[in-house]
């Protein structure tokens, strides 16, 4: 037995403790009830935190709750009016267009400056650490900051934009504008979890194939289109999955900023259920369009999971 | 040589849109408040102040706030640990379930919050754990739950099995063999898990600020709510409380950028 002193700290010549007996210890030694034994912490947190709180918004969604009065059932009524409800379906386009928008600009923008900054340079690991600042800060906390950046009166960015000759942009006030102003506070927090992947990706690959590539004359394009990108497709599809998932509950940076407006323009999923929930404290309809969206939510990323697992295969 | 220069402008221009948020920040919470809207903006040559940080820490109680966001913090991590170590041991070693409860467990992390924060704030209500550290930091373990049972499932594959079986004919008993070997292997995942928990809670809005009404449990990040007006707002103290709130993590990610890169990335990222 070769692999004995490979034991990371049973000192060879210290005797084996006794084996104790009991019903608890028997279950403990056995593999098939050590297994569930050691889920059973798990198996109750699910329950308590995830299963209880499902069932209980599925029978919610079927009261009339509007707080602080005593629930009622009233079967579909809820679930009507939230299929037939406009604002529902715009909050859900408009969420749509926050995660599409926003997730392409993070990789793309993401995956160019991982490339930019792939050689070696001075205080490359100093600088690096300070890309993950946006990451870290708390996004509700950094938003305060954006919304001063942003004011079209004495913000910084309209003052760079009459230095460069644009005109005054009222970023946050303007029904056309405000979404895109919020995904570009998304954009800023979360491209650096981007480079830090797509970077780890690109120092893990084989050296050979871009030596030859470089011997044959290649273009920096074309090494890029026929090598790298391929190569760290699987990572990027990844990291694109996380953040869409990440993306689809926004909601810091919109309370900290436009909260839901002008108008409904920035109003997500996310924001639509609070107001409805903790503004007019309407619970009934309020769960109704939690359960919908959580099927929505489940439908769809179980599309996309299949297709990665898919692209993953493929690569 | 032209191309080097350009290769640094870039990078001036990248660490400058990073920093440049949380530098105004600074500068908005140094600034006398006649200068906090002035057009140009003053971007350096002003007399700073001091003044807003006691007005911040007084006026929006960030004392106990802080505390309650390291009690919040540091409950949730814990109670994270001690559920989803042994899952993901059993999940890794056993195959149990085949898989299939790994991804239950897995699909809890694309639950959408808004969805869950609703039955959170009934149940929790009914339960009188609103207002309630413990209300708080079940809701933030909720949230790492599934990430960190993932994170440990991939660590645990990669221990040689044979060490356990060996030590296991040696004639140590199960408690044994986790305090002798696994534990002393756990190190790293556990800095991982940790260090990934402790900033998810810190940095959270939502749940701390839906679940709490008063200051006996909101977490510093939902506490600085407060400062948000319409109009007339209070650009220096809100500025202060912010930079007060976001500074532990700003340092925390100092000493422990790869364990939180490698955290945020579900450990796609192993350097």
């Amino acid at each position: 037995m070769q692999a004995r002193s490979s034991y990371p700290s049973v000192a060879p010549g210290a005797a084996a403790p006794a084996r104790p007996r009991g019903r608890l210890s028997r279950m403990i030694e056995n593999d098939a009830t050590f297994k569930w034994l050691l889920l059973v912490p798990a198996l109750l947190f699910m329950l308590a935190l995830v299963v209880y709180p499902t069932v209980f918004a599925v029978v919610t969604s079927f009261q009339k709750y509007i707080l602080p009065r005593p629930a009622s059932f009233v079967g579909l009524d809820n679930w009507r009016w939230v299929l037939n409800d406009v604002s529902f379906w715009s909050a859900f386009a408009t969420t749509l267009k926050f995660v599409v928008i926003a997730v392409v600009i993070e990789i793309v923008l993401g995956t160019l400056i991982a490339l930019f900054l792939n050689r070696e340079f001075r205080g490359q690991t100093f600088i690096r650490g300070l890309c993950i600042l946006p990451l870290v800060a708390a996004p509700f906390a950094t938003s305060l900051a954006w919304r001063h950046l942003y004011n079209s009166d004495y913000g910084v960015i309209n003052y760079l934009f009459q230095l460069v000759g644009l005109p005054r942009v009222e970023f946050l006030a303007d029904s056309s504008i405000a979404l895109f102003s919020v995904i570009a506070i998304d954009v800023w927090q979360w491209t650096p979890l981007v480079i830090f992947v797509v970077f780890a990706a690109l120092r893990g690959l084989p050296k050979e194939p871009f030596e030859a590539a470089k011997i044959d004359g290649a273009s920096a394009w074309f090494t890029f289109r026929r090598l790298t990108l391929p190569m760290i497709k699987p990572v990027l599809l990844i990291v694109a999955m996380l953040r869409m998932v990440e993306a689809f509950r926004v909601y810091d940076i919109l309370y900290g900023t436009t909260r839901g407006g002008p108008g409904t323009s920035t109003e997500t999923i996310n924001w639509l259920i609070f107001r409805e929930g903790f503004q007019y404290f309407d619970l009934g309809r309020a769960t109704a369009m939690s359960v919908l969206v959580l099927l929505i939510v489940l439908v769809l990323t179980n599309l996309l999971f299949q297709q990665l697992i898919k692209a993953i295969r493929e690569s | 040589m032209a191309r080097s220069l350009l290769f640094w402008f870039g990078i001036v221009l990248l660490v400058g849109a990073c920093l440049f948020p949380i530098l105004w920040m600074l500068n908005l919470s140094l600034k006398p408040n006649e200068l906090a809207q002035a057009w140009p903006p003053v971007f350096f040559f002003f007399e700073p102040t001091f003044e807003h940080y006691p007005t911040a820490w007084r006026s929006a109680n960030l004392g106990p706030l802080l505390l309650n966001s390291v009690i919040v913090a540091i409950g949730s991590t814990i109670l994270v640990l001690l559920v989803s170590v042994p899952a993901a041991y059993s999940f890794a070693r056993y195959e149990t379930s085949r898989g299939h409860l790994l991804f239950m467990i897995l699909s809890t992390r694309m639950m959408p919050a808004a969805a869950i924060v609703v039955p959170y704030y009934l149940i929790f209500r009914q339960f009188g754990l609103l207002n309630t550290h413990m209300g708080v930091i079940l809701a933030h373990a909720f949230f790492n739950f599934s990430f960190c049972t993932f994170v440990l499932y991939g660590f645990f594959k990669e221990i040689d099995p044979n060490i356990e079986y060996s030590a296991m004919i040696d004639g140590y008993s199960r408690p044994e063999i986790f305090r002798r070997i696994i534990f002393p292997l756990l190190k790293p995942p556990i800095a991982v898990v940790t260090s990934f928990s402790l900033m998810f809670s810190w940095n959270e809005f939502l749940f701390a600020f839906v679940l709490t009404r008063t200051d006996a449990s909101r977490t510093v990040t939902a506490g600085i709510e407060q400062f948000w007006t319409m109009t007339g707002i209070q650009w220096g103290p809100m500025s202060a409380a912010a930079l007060i709130a976001i500074a532990p993590m700003l340092v925390f990610s100092i000493y422990l950028q790869k364990y939180i890169v490698r955290g945020l990335t579900f450990g796609a990222v192993k350097r």
